[in-house]
């Protein structure tokens, strides 16, 4: 640690949102119109999904796990949703418990194998991702459903006057922040995942050793990945009034993307849920900007890696310049994470 | 073993037996039907369509679907071809990786019938079932047109353009650019939204680009399936009225799926660009029979497609597949 | 007879007679699955994804992961396709395929390079190097042909489908292949800095290993694979194609190396259980795609399957006390 904090570790240290305001300022050049709280709002509301699944994902990623699961957790979510709101003519009310049970189920289900049964992570949500979306798919029988307009509302209104959307995702971000960083489970999660580097099946040795129940932390965290997910998949389905069969596909690694970009690390131990949704508003706000000029539809994903590349890049030149500032002698590199 | 890890095991396995063992009659005809992708309503109405109409006609069907793989695809086929299927049907990704799909099929001498997207030249033998997605997709944009022409206005255009990399997307994209360039002095694009077939992209970009250019007034979809994201944002918006009310957007769809069916019922869509799913199922399903009766058949099969409108509605309702699947 | 040692190595690898264990599930049931041209098929679905598994291992090994492999694969294909395709300036040369060969290798390598640099040079971390490349370089194959696919010439065809005593070429690459990776990793200096860097990047730094072009090395080595799997992709479905494969090939790829017993926190992996690993997810594709069931119970059971392997690889571990006494 230090104790003295010059302007320029502290510029430093802010960088990411320092970044954030110059795709902000690049995009308002191409767009006038991309400045205005109206268009600020949108993006928000438009990139609440994302994040908040982003913001679950931190968990998961700070105890050196990984979910792939999630985008098919949001599928299954909505396909039940659907099926329960269509088919047997349940009121919007009723359905939004289910979701939150069926992502809760499905983080458990993740968090039991990974924590008790000591399985690899990455190929339990793997497992899980196929898993889920195969019985989302049975259960529409691959047919898309139209939500009726009740669940439209969702997405529209503005108590407070602030988008649902909007209040969903600072409620999250508050209650995950709190977690983090004032409960005896966020210190836990920290210590297990900082130890967790290397091996994971020697997973938190270090951690057991300090008294932490490790398999009780893991279920928690899996759980929570769940439930953000199905939180995402609610605001999804307000937003799009249907649930097709492709819903999801793929979204994990946009939500692991926002995740990382957002500072937190993928070997554990490291992040915050702040960035995370910087990280999913980062990439809304680049496709946002990319409609705003009516780009050429061939260059989204050439401007989009460009500008995550980038991103990166800087980051990570921030970070060497910072331990170079912080201890000025020592220079073995981190671990690439 | 602790029991907690080998229960499921032998549970799953005893599942998997169980399936497999669904052994058909050896005697009767199996045909494999493989498509691509069962993203869409167009899609599912097909196979939904292929399997009653082969359990009709007392025939087995085995399903592959290759999640947009053609590599799984030229897999599956294989594995028909294993199992000595008596026909293959497939809707394949694109038009040149089904060349070595027909290759495998006819060095084993089983038929093999290409649904909705034509192989490119080779020395196979084949027959394709194909509806003309430019001329349909331009067709629709044309009626759209002579209608926005009629009203005297000018009008903002916005476009929903489907995963860069499928084919039928870019061939709908560039009907509608046709039909457009003979419009100029009326209609100007202003916003190309790319979709990526993803009903979460297409929210974004349509919400996106009305937020920049609210008074696009001319709106045309890649496909029918995307009608909920971009109603859902017009919504958003108070944009999505009836035609016929001032602020009605004068919208176009293709496919001609339920959603679609619906939206031209109740007086919001204007136009929609028809394929006939319902006639390329029964004509590749003949086809794929009488090339196994050694009998001779057209190479190709056009399903020549129609525009559904507010005009010929109460007229052409019937042949729209979207008004079977609605009941 | 069978010694200890080597019932303690077969307990080292459970994928593999997990396999077994799925091919006596399915046999009865579907008999075709041991006949020659099955087992011809499943050989030849195996060295397809060893390729892309062999050079995402060696990232693996030096704790990186390299998610752009689909879009390296795309654009090798298409520019290779380009040059010996249609009117390409190679066509009908007689240097066409070994020029073209060349200019997809050169590809792989380039982004290879360019995200070894990122990585180990700029300590970027490699999801998003990797993540940012999939997008960049998969949309730059798309823009490089505008959405078109480009059939290939005979003369590139045989690299998939040509025989050398009866044996496909593709087989016999890639047990070349292969063994040279093996052959790096097991016997050589550079395959210890590999495992090294993937155990402790700080320690490997202070003993003197050339940090960074291992890395390099590591990423090099799995473009390259790229390139070469996007050969024998295109190959053998006659097209150069912008979305050769689906997104999904990566989970396959490094699913096969960590049930193989690589680990995703680096410092782990074996070529020869990356190749267990292979056989057995091509073995649960080719079984699947032969029991023909509905598109759902694939998906479900494609996911237990997964899940199955994962379980019987956390027995082995809980077991390892045990056996360690029999050696």
């Amino acid at each position: 640690m230090i104790q003295q904090r010059s302007i320029g570790v502290l510029a430093l240290t802010y960088a990411p949102l320092l970044l954030y305001g110059l795709v902000v300022l690049f995009l308002a050049a191409l767009a006038p119109q991309f400045l205005s709280v109206a268009n600020f709002l949108n993006i928000l509301v438009l990139a609440s999904p994302v994040a908040i699944a982003a913001i679950g994902m931190t968990f998961v990623l700070i105890s050196a796990g990984i979910d792939l699961s999630v985008g098919s957790t949001m599928f299954l979510a909505g396909a039940i949703a659907g099926r329960l709101v269509v088919d047997a003519g349940w009121p919007v009310v009723g359905v939004i418990p289910v979701m939150l049970a069926v992502g809760l189920g499905v983080g458990l289900l993740n968090g039991w194998l990974i924590a008790r049964l000591k399985l690899v992570p990455f190929m339990v949500t793997l497992a899980t991702l196929f898993s889920a979306r195969g019985a989302g798919l049975w259960i529409t029988e691959t047919r898309a459903i139209n939500l009726p307009d009740s669940f439209r509302q969702l997405a529209v209104v503005h108590p407070l006057g602030i988008p649902l959307p909007i209040l969903i995702l600072v409620v999250v971000l508050l209650t995950a922040e709190t977690v983090l960083r004032r409960t005896v489970l966020g210190k836990h999660l920290y210590a297990l995942g900082y130890n967790a580097q290397g091996d994971e099946h020697e997973n938190g040795r270090e951690a057991a050793k300090a008294g932490i129940d490790i398999s009780a932390v893991l279920l928690r965290v899996y759980a929570i990945a769940g439930l953000c997910a199905a939180v995402g998949s609610i605001i999804t389905l307000a937003q799009l009034a249907a649930v097709s069969p492709n819903l999801g596909q793929g979204i994990e690694l946009e939500i692991i993307a926002a995740t990382v970009l957002g500072g937190t690390s993928l070997f554990g131990g490291r992040g915050t849920a702040g960035g995370a949704v910087l990280g999913a508003l980062l990439v809304e706000t680049v496709r946002n900007g990319l409609n705003l000029v009516n780009a050429d539809p061939y260059f989204y994903p050439l401007i989009t890696g460009a500008i995550i590349f980038g991103a990166v890049l800087l980051d990570s030149m921030r970070q060497q310049r910072l331990t170079l500032l912080r201890h000025r002698n020592i220079r073995i590199p981190k671990a690439i994470g | 073993m602790p029991p907690s890890v080998s229960s499921p095991c032998v549970l799953f396995l005893a599942l998997l037996v169980a399936t497999g063992c669904a052994e058909p009659d050896p005697d009767r005809l199996k045909i494999g039907v493989a498509f691509d992708t069962l993203q869409t309503e167009y899609w599912v109405a097909g196979y939904e369509a292929l399997r009653a109409d082969l359990a009709r006609r007392g025939i087995d069907m085995i399903e592959a679907i290759a999640d947009n793989d053609s590599n799984r695809q030229l897999d599956q086929i294989h594995a028909f071809i294993a199992r000595q299927v008596d026909g293959i049907i497939v809707a394949p990704k694109d038009a040149m990786s089904v060349v070595p799909m027909i290759h495998a099929a006819n060095r084993s001498r089983i038929p093999i019938v290409i649904y909705n997207r034509p192989p490119s030249a080779n020395d196979g033998h084949s027959v394709t079932v194909v509806a003309d997605n430019y001329q349909i997709a331009k067709a629709t944009v044309t009626y759209m047109a002579e209608k926005a022409k009629a009203s005297g206005k000018h009008y903002k255009a916005m476009i929903l353009i489907g995963d860069l990399g499928d084919i039928n997307a870019i061939q709908r994209r560039d009907g509608f650019d046709a039909a457009v360039s003979e419009y100029q002095d009326i209609l100007e694009v202003v916003a190309r939204v790319p979709t990526e077939w993803s009903q979460e992209i297409a929210y974004a970009g349509v919400t996106n680009s009305l937020q920049i250019h609210p008074d696009i007034n001319f709106i045309f979809t890649s496909s029918d399936f995307l009608f909920s994201s971009l109603v859902s944002a017009l919504k958003n918006r108070g944009k999505y009225a009836k035609i016929g009310k001032p602020n009605h957007v004068l919208l176009g769809g293709f496919d001609g799926d339920s959603t679609a069916y619906r939206m031209l019922e109740e007086g919001y869509l204007d136009a929609d660009g028809v394929q006939d799913v319902y006639f390329e199922c029964a004509a590749s399903l003949d086809a794929v029979l009488d090339l196994r009766q050694g009998k001779k058949v057209a190479s190709i099969i056009q399903d020549p497609g129609f525009v559904i409108h507010q005009g010929n509605l109460a007229e052409k309702k019937s042949l729209m597949w979207g008004s079977q699947v609605a009941k | 007879m069978p010694s200890k040692h080597f019932i303690s190595w077969l307990f080292q690898y459970p994928v593999l007679w997990l396999s077994f264990g799925l091919l006596l599930v399915v046999l009865p049931v579907r008999p075709e699955i041991a006949s020659l041209a099955n087992l011809e098929i499943l050989a030849l679905s195996t060295a397809m994804l060893l390729v892309l598994a062999i050079g995402q291992t060696f990232v693996l090994i030096t704790a990186g992961i390299d998610l752009s492999l689909p879009a390296v694969m795309s654009l090798a294909s298409v520019v290779g396709a380009s040059l010996i395709g249609g009117e390409g300036p190679l066509a009908g040369s007689p240097f066409a395929v070994s020029g073209t060969l060349l200019a997809m290798g050169l590809v792989g390598l380039a982004i290879g390079t360019l995200q070894g640099i990122a990585v180990g040079v700029f300590r970027m971390p490699a999801f998003l190097v990797s993540l940012a490349s999939l997008m960049f370089f998969g949309g730059l194959a798309v823009w490089y042909t505008r959405s078109a696919r480009i059939a290939l010439p005979d003369e590139f065809i045989q690299i998939w489908y040509g025989r050398l005593a009866g044996i496909p070429y593709p087989i016999l690459l890639v047990v070349l292949l292969a063994a040279c990776a093996h052959m790096i990793l097991a016997r050589t200096v550079i395959g210890r800095w590999l495992y090294a860097v993937g155990q402790s990047l700080p320690a490997s730094f202070v003993s003197g290993v050339p940090v960074q072009r291992t890395i390099l090395f590591a990423y090099m080595a799995s473009g390259l694979c790229a390139a070469i799997g996007a050969v024998f992709y295109s190959a053998r479905l006659h097209t150069g194609s912008p979305q050769l494969v689906e997104n999904e090939v990566l989970l396959d790829c490094i699913g096969a190396a960590v049930m193989g017993g690589t680990s995703l926190f680096g410092g782990q992996g074996k070529i020869l259980g990356v190749l267990f690993g292979t056989l057995f997810l091509a073995l649960v594709g080719n079984s699947l795609n032969l029991l023909g069931l509905r598109y759902w119970h694939v998906i479900m059971i494609k996911g237990g399957v997964i899940l199955l392997a994962t379980l019987l690889d956390a027995t082995r571990h809980r077991m390892q006390p045990v056996l360690g006494g029999l050696t």
